[in-house]
């Protein structure tokens, strides 16, 4: 393949040395266009809520009791096989690693939830931050004009700044590439200005007397955020309109694959971390048919993200993460179903300073033994996923009344990470 | 003979149905804690008057002055935020300024605490201590029950120790009893039940975390990781089955130790002041007795504590579920007084809110000059001598906006069922985009996303909206001149009428045909919506 003759870094010091620096985009463009492992990271999380079966997905046992008529097929790990309806994802398996025993104590959906969300167990004394607020605070980006933490699609469980504060609870968009929810004003240009003239009016009223109140509200500052955001060039990441079409039809038209390409295209912009929720995993009855019909929607979004983060050299600095809050019952249950199972369940993750190829785990193929082998703690994982971030786990972060907690509590992985 | 079979079996109905029928309606449909007990003026302020020395004497020994005492139409609106959970609707601003009893407070105070607003409002706060307000393993039906079943139990005047009991110790079927949800929710979840409800019941009746001692001993208070573990015994052998919450015989409680995973037999047992313990063959009730024993000071001292902190905003003590020790009985603080005039008048909550609106930092403006500077705030904020500034919760937010669009009170029972359900379902729904903290520590603040929300969002939008059905088509269609109009938005708003500067900026937008001035009272609602005054209590 030909060279091209400069590429975007040497034109950089071209421009730099012939003293035309001011020509160039300015330093957070530039940021954002940087790619591969100088680029600073982001993590992107596909939530499969509800509670995957490992045995449908990552982790099947065809051919014995309970593996059901789900069947297996060959991956571009050697060796690895995964479930027969992810035929396009088994070809970019090789960027992913597998651990097929992770291990809680919840299951129970909400419980379950707040752990795979947060790397804790629930503290009534304590909120805790997600995993995406937990990665903005350690991962600041001062350039960016919208929030560093945003949910895509339907996820009734929003994911909170818990006591790093509102600021890293993430925005919410239901519908990613085809709304904009309201993130745009509703009023023509004329009147918006007068409504915010109109606000500092009534502003001046209530700032009298209590000064150092008001400003501890923080209500202007953020009044002035929000508008900045409204009116920000970065909005443009949730609209899909200049994405070749031959992209769009890779990922998929479903509200998840959309979710998918934005969030491709909100980690270009500098966001921190993204999560992108595909629901309906609690698959009590005809569990079979409907994480096929799961799988349909999930296999080739997730084989089209990957590709697409590798080709554009974005997969050395973005860690993805797809897993649910719990797997199901190796037994089958009456209603052709399973139920819920927190004692050996699955998960695929890769990018960052992740190592591709890894196998992780087994669970016993006759479903006796309900412990796995090498079981991994779900605060293990995050330990992991911050590291391969370039995040210090152990690092202490102090709540409101001054009590130490660190971003996570597990252990990292070393066999994860290269 | 034939005849007299036949006729048998259905008057035998008949006669059922009657005794059935009989015996319900002889049951008081109040129990016996009737509205009779509604204090007395006199009592209230003597309570009230014991509190403000307190707080005056420590004033005096700091030198600090206290904030002026601020006008009654703002403490109106900060009483409708804390017991209704929304701003004073136009209506009643209208009859609060036309009553000229010099006890007006004080007699809408019990008429706001006995609206069925707030059952839906106050209740269900008072009632998040108690069961989680955020698992959905509790469905909403669910929580309406509880929340339902507090509220009037609050309303009868049910002594609140006695509501306290219900919910340790009731047995019987959930959905039946709601006072068995804050036990059943916990054992429905399975896996250390028995612990999270020592927690809760040490946090939520007695103001203490004793459930650090889960792991180990509290770092700063002398809980012990064996007196937590006896507490938690005492909830060792509840089971809910079939919809049923009840206890099996007593046996002895095993626990897991949470970093070692040994396992140890635990007996039940108290932490401290065992001989309040009754001898009851039911454990529950046993401890039960313990927590709200007349001379457990921290349960009276819990309470009040909440109650406060639900009245202005701040508990007296933050965190409102980590109090310091009671302090001697001979050199009682406010917490103490408050929690003593509670004992002394029957346990009944509506009396400590009568109190609490007594006392003087209720009325307290929320201005002072030493408000300009950080080091100075923080000396009147802490020695409340100043009402505290806090951000009003999701639920008073979306109530206060949707009662600002509305002309009159909008209460359920004065609603269509359809409009009534629409309103509830935007709340739930904007309580849950918005997310709501409970008690944890969590630095919740507005937020960038919430701040979006409310400059674009669908619930500004439609309830700024200038139609003839709402508030602000009507205020523009009705108000006689503009200055009435702009008076109408503020009063509906923000609970007072607009500065000179204000009118000086806003009346000419008012000028023009009458699509104009709707426009022109669209914006001003969308303004005062996004404005911090209205978005936090003062």
């Amino acid at each position: 393949m030909l060279q091209p003759p400069l590429d975007r870094r040497d034109l950089l010091k071209w421009a730099t040395g012939l003293g035309m620096s001011f020509a160039l985009p300015a330093l957070d463009v530039r940021a954002a266009s940087r790619r591969g492992d100088e680029r600073p990271r982001s993590l992107i999380t596909l939530r499969l809520s509800g509670g995957p079966s490992q045995l449908e997905t990552w982790d099947p046992h065809p051919g014995t009791k309970i593996g059901g008529p789900t069947k297996a097929i060959p991956t571009s790990i050697p060796g690895v096989e995964i479930a027969s309806s992810f035929p396009l994802l088994a070809d970019q398996m090789h960027h992913l690693s597998v651990i097929r025993s992770l291990v809680s104590k919840e299951g129970d959906h909400d419980r379950a939830t707040y752990l795979v969300k947060t790397g804790f167990r629930i503290d009534p004394t304590l909120r805790h931050p997600s995993v995406g607020a937990i990665v903005a605070h350690a991962l600041p980006n001062d350039h960016l004009d919208i929030p560093p933490v945003i949910s895509l699609g339907y996820d009734n469980r929003l994911s909170r700044g818990g006591f790093l504060g509102g600021r890293f609870d993430a925005l919410r968009v239901r519908e990613p590439g085809s709304s904009d929810g309201d993130l745009k004003s509703w009023i023509a240009e004329p009147r918006q200005q007068r409504r915010l003239s109109n606000l500092d009016v009534v502003a001046q009223a209530f700032t009298r007397g209590r000064k150092v109140v008001v400003d501890r509200t923080m209500h202007a500052h953020n009044l002035d955020a929000a508008l900045t955001m409204m009116t920000s060039d970065q909005l443009k990441a949730f609209r899909l309109d200049d994405e070749l079409e031959s992209t769009r039809l890779a990922y998929g038209d479903s509200n998840f694959s959309r979710g998918c390409l934005v969030a491709r295209r909100l980690i270009e912009q500098g966001v921190r971390a993204v999560e992108v929720t595909l629901q309906n995993f609690d698959t009590h009855d005809q569990n079979f048919t409907r994480t096929a019909e799961l799988a349909g929607t999930l296999d080739g979004a997730f084989a089209a993200l990957l590709k697409d983060l590798h080709d554009r050299d974005l997969l050395a600095s973005t860690v993805v993460l797809c897993l649910g809050e719990f797997g199901r019952t190796p037994k089958i249950n009456g209603a052709d179903g399973r139920d819920h199972w927190p004692h050996g369940f699955s998960c695929l993750l890769g990018g960052g300073n992740l190592r591709g190829g890894v196998l992780l785990g087994a669970t016993d193929p006759s479903g006796k033994e309900e412990n796995p082998a090498d079981p991994i703690p779900v605060p293990d994982l995050y330990a992991t996923v911050l590291r391969a971030l370039g995040i210090d786990p152990t690092h202490q972060i102090n709540t409101s009344i001054g009590r130490p907690i660190r971003y996570s509590d597990g252990t990292s992985i070393d066999r994860l990470l290269s | 003979m034939e005849t007299r079979k036949y006729l048998l079996l259905p008057a035998t109905v008949v006669l059922a149905v009657f005794c059935l029928v009989a015996w319900v309606a002889a049951r008081p449909a109040v129990s016996a804690h009737s509205l009779a007990n509604a204090p007395r003026g006199e009592d209230v302020a003597v309570a009230a008057d014991r509190v403000d020395a307190l707080l005056q004497a420590t004033w005096a020994a700091s030198s600090i002055e206290p904030a002026k005492v601020t006008d009654e139409l703002q403490v109106f609106r900060r009483l409708a935020l804390a017991l209704v959970g929304t701003a004073p609707s136009f209506e009643e601003i209208r009859q609060f300024e036309a009553d000229t009893s010099p006890e007006r407070l004080q007699q809408w105070t019990a008429r706001l605490v006995a609206d069925s607003r707030f059952v839906e409002y106050f209740a269900a706060r008072l009632g998040d201590a108690f069961v989680d307000p955020v698992t959905e393993d509790l469905k909403p039906h669910q929580r309406e029950r509880f929340r339902r079943w507090l509220g009037n139990s609050l309303q009868q005047g049910k002594p609140y120790s006695e509501i306290a009991r219900e919910m340790i110790a009731s047995r019987g079927v959930f959905a039946d009893r709601p006072a068995t949800t804050f036990v059943a929710l916990e054992i429905s979840l399975g896996d250390q039940a028995a612990e999270r409800l020592a927690a809760r019941t040490s946090r939520a009746f007695l103001g203490q975390r004793i459930d650090c001692a889960q792991c180990h001993d509290h770092p700063f208070a002398d809980w012990t990781q064996p007196q937590f573990e006896g507490l938690a015994a005492y909830y060792g052998q509840v089971q809910f089955r079939s919809a049923r919450l009840q206890d099996t015989r007593p046996r002895s409680f095993v626990i897991e130790d949470n970093r070692t995973q040994e396992e140890r037999t635990v007996t039940p047992e108290v932490p401290f002041d065992t001989q309040w313990v009754p001898d009851n063959r039911h454990l529950r009730s046993e401890l039960a007795a313990w927590v709200t024993h007349p001379e457990n000071r921290r349960f009276r001292r819990a309470i009040a504590n909440r109650v406060w902190g639900l009245m202005l905003g701040r508990a007296f003590v933050s965190p409102v579920d980590d109090l310091p020790d009671p302090a001697s009985p001979d050199d009682p603080d406010v917490l103490d007084v408050l929690a003593d005039n509670l004992a002394n008048q029957g346990d009944d909550l509506r009396r400590l809110i009568h109190v609490i609106v007594a006392t003087r930092p209720f009325s307290l403006a929320s201005t002072h000059e030493a408000l300009d500077d950080e080091v100075a705030a923080q000396q009147v904020e802490e020695a409340w001598a100043v009402f505290p500034v806090t951000e009003l919760g999701p639920q008073q937010m979306i109530r206060a906006m949707q009662q600002a669009a509305a002309v009159s009170t909008l209460r359920a029972e004065d609603s269509n069922t359809y409009t009534a359900l629409r309103r509830f379902e935007r709340q739930f729904r904007f309580v849950e985009e918005y997310g709501i903290a409970g008690d944890a520590e969590d630095a919740q603040a507005s937020t960038i996303p919430h701040t979006v929300q409310r400059l674009s969002g669908s619930y500004t939008r439609q309830h700024s909206e200038a139609t003839l059905l709402t508030a602000p088509g009507r205020i523009a269609a009705m108000s006689s001149d503009a200055a009435t109009c702009l008076e109408n938005c503020y009063l509906a708003c923000l609970s007072r009428r607009p500065t000179l500067d204000e009118q000086a900026h806003f009346l000419p937008q008012l000028q023009g045909n009458r699509k104009q001035r709707a426009n022109a009272v669209e914006d001003i609602y969308w303004t005062l919506f996004n404005s911090a005054e209205f978005c936090w209590n003062h």
